[in-house]
């Protein structure tokens, strides 16, 4: 019988859905263990619960066969959970301490590993939604009314980007019969028959749909009300999590659309949103007094740098992109770790309560100082090692292809990174320059574990300045397309 | 030669009969007698209801959003009959050949619902908008159980087509064009090597072919009453509390043309139901040795007398449903909201599930 | 014109005119009504692609959430007095200009597609193809779904039962 034979095969195929099966097993567990009274004897236990499964069911990367590519984003992915759990395991806060919590958060981590690991547009789309639908609702975690707001704005801004990624989805396999990504001179041939505008419109509609997953500039005003009101861990899955995913799948389509020959128009889109991204990022980065709110916009600035090495995708170009991308989640899992700490133990929300602050806890606060010097992109830092990457592989394009383009974007570049250092350093500046104007609340609660976390990522951040070849060796080792 | 033709003018006239029955039924369970005064017995105190009915005049409430309360019946009338043209009626006379069957009915039918709550809305009457309310909630809520019955049964037979499920029930199966080389066994246990395939009647019924089934017939019965909005589930028009319901405001011929759609919708899911599990117009009587109980009381197929038994035996099994139907009408007490979306969600959904389960697992027993 | 044709234009004319409506018409309960109309004229253009499956779950799907739709317009507008729920058409300049520049590019681009011809698969659009698809090839999707629903109910359970008690 031909059914039973296919289901054969399937049984034989399992173990490569071996990842998502331990994730979407962590996700039962962690519901089912709301009905026992697992919760009342140990409060963490859903932490422990949700580490156990979601930071060990991404290293399982045996390379799904349905999903042909492989990726080892996947080691992020892992260690963004364990972070996590970690984060919230010494909570107290009694909305975190529910199974929905964890099963949402993993629902976000199951939905990238499937978009990292993925070139099927169709199980792409599924990746998204998983990583969305849960976003919209912990965004509203907090149940205020601006959390509602926010997770509303999410929303609408989700479903009207899948809308329209849906509609460019749906031409591409109009024009080239397949969903798969894998195949690129395939769908290179195929694309080559059709008008620059058509190729153009399609592509434009993909990429601004993923724009809004990776919050580049058409699709980015969700990002600050979301950072603003989320719970901050989830917040810190925000910045990393589905942001590296988008990339990942981004980079792959790039790699199809840069064999065609519409690849000098299709580039003019990339270069727009990462210009305006960009632009837009850190311009209103420089007027905010939220702490949060500030973050996002500096996500959104970083979003549009990592955009540039798409724009000319070499092999040299695209190490450079991964770099950032790795350095990029350490120093947003780092920044938020710290935020959060910053909020649960003083209190803090916007950028004047940071008064001070440095005296009463110098470690930290050194910490964080380094952290945002490599956000800056500064010396002696790995995001200086990263930026610098960038700068390169631009020069390269300016070499190799001699447009101009590239040329206006490292003068961009350059221009935006001493923007950059107006707002990242306000936090540093009113913690140690500025003198504490009233008693903050303390929160005596140990955080050792934050402590430890927070050091440990920027240690990592500091040893790339000075080895990045190793970090580098790492990346580069690991084959992340194909 | 669809079925249509043949349902078109029978709606009318089974409704007529239809109506008649439930008020006698009504009366001998209440222990009176029911109509009685015009024509013997009161044989014809439908007519001139029907007579009444059309006499009225067709009363548009002032307020009413006229397009909305104009449209609604016709809405439920048309979705309620196009739900009939997939049914087969006999070995001879399919329905239209749908390879979806059983699925474009039930979402032919739950358009059924958008005229209820176009009606209940465009009345302007508080009254007719709790009732269209709930009737929106009642039907969505059980269309998930029905669903999942109906799934299980598709399931046991690898088929959505009504009509060869139908030929799947009975001794002609190897008649059917692809079904040439099934077999049936007892109880759908292959392992138990009885092999029913030429005995036919109630041995290859649905619910014989797979005994589970029963549960899901049961199943099946329940849901289609809420989806009947029929008693106990009449909440859409539960005359003690909302008047009339999403009806309330319907005068003379729109509202005799919504009761018309309410009994056709009632024998829409009655000939659902025996399609489905009873054997379709296959009769109940098995080939026992030399006595060809089945052969002798279902003609030849294609024939001029399989025609004519088959629809005998289909609609004689759906009239009794439907008298079923009636009777749980006047001997259970209406249920209120909360215990009629317990009941859909926390204990037929549940079942449903777990008979699609089982359904699976049988299906194997069927075939290893 | 052959009889197909004939048909399929009915088909686009149905969509396209209820489609119309839906912004056309300043009452919401219309344009939710509306917006069946519009899905029955779509799925009967996916029957005329001879994706009969397509088609009835397009009505499926779609009945039972405009009705769900409808019963928010209704609720949310906490008008149960039978006024119309009225909505302003605003910025109708701004609107026609988005429309003809939408129409226009797109319009522009989709001239110059070249379509990939598929070859057409014998019974590829049976139901049991679709299910056979579903658990050998999109087994993935078809499990990832089941997460992606699972997750979607936790989620409105916990919202729903978090309001009530507060």
């Amino acid at each position: 019988m031909e059914l039973k034979n296919l289901l054969e095969n399937q049984i034989v195929l399992l173990k490569d859905f071996l990842p998502v099966g331990v994730m979407a097993l962590g996700l039962v567990v962690l519901l089912m263990s709301e009905l026992t009274a697992l919760k009342t004897r140990y409060p963490n236990a859903f932490a422990w619960i949700f580490i156990v499964f979601f930071s060990v069911g991404p290293l399982f990367v045996e390379p799904l066969s349905v999903l042909e590519a492989k990726g080892s984003f996947n080691i992020l992915l892992s260690l963004s959970a364990l972070v996590f759990g970690l984060q919230n395991w010494s909570l107290t806060d009694k909305s975190r301490q529910n199974s929905e919590y964890y099963a949402l958060v993993g629902s976000i981590f199951i939905g990238a590993y499937v978009l990292l690991n993925t070139s099927h547009f169709l199980v792409a789309i599924i990746g998204l939604e998983l990583m969305s639908i849960p976003a919209y609702l912990l965004t509203c975690w907090n149940t205020k009314k601006s959390s509602y707001e926010a997770g509303l704005k999410y929303f609408i801004y989700g479903g009207f980007s899948t809308a329209v990624l849906l509609y460019g989805v749906s031409w591409w396999y109009g024009a080239t019969g397949f969903l798969e990504l894998g195949s690129i001179e395939v769908l290179v041939v195929a694309l080559n028959q059709s008008s620059t505008p058509f190729v153009l419109m399609t592509a434009g509609c993909i990429v601004i749909g993923l724009a809004y997953k990776i919050a580049a500039f058409p699709m980015h005003f969700w990002s600050p009300d979301a950072y603003q009101e989320a719970p901050t861990p989830v917040v810190g899955l925000f910045a990393v999590v589905p942001k590296i995913a988008g990339f990942v799948f981004l980079e792959k389509l790039t790699l199809v659309l840069m064999g065609t020959t519409h690849w000098q128009s299709v580039q003019k889109i990339y270069l727009l949103l990462a210009v305006l991204s960009l632009l837009l990022g850190n311009l209103a980065a420089l007027k905010q007094n939220k702490a949060k709110r500030m973050m996002a916009y500096s996500s959104i600035a970083h979003t549009g740098f990592m955009l540039f090495p798409l724009l000319h995708a070499s092999e040299s170009n695209l190490s450079y992109f991964h770099f950032y991308l790795v350095l990029y989640a350490f120093m947003n899992m780092a920044l938020f770790l710290f935020l959060d700490y910053y909020e649960r133990k003083f209190d803090v929300s916007s950028l004047v309560d940071f008064k001070g602050l440095g005296s009463k806890s110098v470690f930290m606060g050194v910490l964080l100082l380094i952290l945002l010097i490599s956000l800056t992109g500064l010396p002696p830092t790995g995001g200086f090692i990263a930026k610098l990457l960038i700068f390169t592989g631009m020069y390269e394009g300016l070499v190799q292809s001699g447009d101009l383009i590239f040329l206006f974007i490292l003068i961009l570049a350059g221009i935006n990174t001493v923007i950059a250092l107006f707002y990242y350093l306000k936090i540093p500046y009113f913690m140690f320059m500025k003198k504490e104007a009233v008693v903050k609340k303390i929160n005596p609660k140990s955080f050792l574990v934050v402590n430890f976390l927070g050091f440990i990522l920027v240690f990592l951040i500091t040893v790339s300045f000075f080895m990045p070849t190793w970090l580098m060796g790492i990346i580069n080792n690991v084959n992340f397309v194909q | 030669m669809n079925t249509i033709l043949f349902f078109l003018p029978f709606i009318p006239l089974y409704a007529f009969l239809a109506v008649y029955v439930e008020r006698k039924l009504a009366g001998f369970i209440h222990d009176r007698y029911g109509p009685m005064e015009v024509g013997k017995y009161g044989i014809l105190q439908t007519i001139a209801d029907i007579l009444k009915l059309i006499q009225k005049e067709d009363i548009v409430p002032n307020a009413a959003d006229k397009v909305l309360h104009k449209t609604a019946p016709l809405i439920i009338f048309v979705a309620v009959f196009t739900g009939f043209s997939v049914l087969p009626l006999s070995s001879g006379w399919s329905g239209a050949n749908v390879n979806v069957g059983v699925f474009f009915l039930m979402a032919i039918v739950s358009l059924d619902v958008v005229g209820v709550i176009m009606a209940g809305w465009g009345s302007n009457n508080k009254y007719s908008l709790f009732g269209a309310l709930r009737a929106v909630a009642q039907i969505v809520s059980y269309e998930v159980p029905l669903g999942l019955v109906i799934l299980s049964v598709v399931m046991v037979c690898q088929t959505l087509n009504l009509q060869e499920m139908s030929f799947q029930q009975g001794a002609f199966m190897n008649d059917y064009v692809g079904l040439e080389n099934q077999q049936n066994y007892l109880f759908g246990i292959k392992a138990l090597g009885v092999n029913v395939t030429e005995v036919g009647g109630i041995l290859t019924w649905n619910i014989f072919r797979s005994p589970i089934l029963l549960l899901g017939f049961v199943l099946f019965f329940v849901a289609s009453l809420a989806e009947c909005n029929r008693a106990p589930f009449d909440l859409p028009e539960s005359e003690s509390e909302l008047v009339g319901g999403f009806q309330t405001e319907y005068a003379g011929f729109r509202w005799a043309v919504i009761m018309l759609a309410e009994y056709g919708l009632m024998l829409l899911m009655s000939l659902l139901g025996v399609v489905l599990f009873l054997g379709s117009w296959n009769s109940p009587l098995p080939n026992i040795g030399e006595i060809k109980l089945f052969d002798w009381t279902s003609g030849t197929p294609g024939t001029f007398l399989g025609n004519i038994l088959g629809m005998f035996w289909l609609l004689v099994k759906a009239l009794f449903l439907v008298s079923l139907q009636m009777w749980a009408r006047w001997i259970y007490p209406r249920l209120r909201v909360d215990q009629l979306m317990n009941l859909g969600w926390k204990v037929l959904t549940p079942l449903g599930l777990l008979l699609v389960l089982i359904s699976g697992v049988w299906r194997l027993l069927m075939v290893i | 014109m052959e009889f197909t044709n004939f048909i399929s234009y009915f088909f686009i004319a149905i969509v396209v005119v209820a489609s119309s409506g839906i912004f056309l018409t300043k009452n919401v309960l219309y344009a939710a009504l509306l917006l069946v109309f519009s899905m029955l004229g779509l799925a009967g253009i996916y029957v005329l692609l001879n994706a009969e499956f397509v088609a009835v779950t397009q009505i499926m799907i779609y009945v039972g959430g405009v009705l769900v739709l409808v019963v928010f317009a209704i609720m949310l507008a906490h008008n149960y007095s039978g006024k119309p729920l009225v909505v302003e058409n605003n910025n109708l300049k701004l609107g026609l200009f988005t429309v003809v520049l939408f129409v226009g590019v797109v319009g522009y681009s989709i001239s110059g597609v070249h379509y990939a011809v598929q070859k057409e698969q014998d019974g590829a659009n049976s139901v049991e193809a679709i299910g056979v698809q579903l658990i050998s090839r999109n087994l993935l999707s078809f499990e990832l779904i089941a997460v992606f629903l699972l997750v979607s109910l936790v989620g409105a359970i916990y919202f729903a039962s978090k309001i009530r008690k507060t």
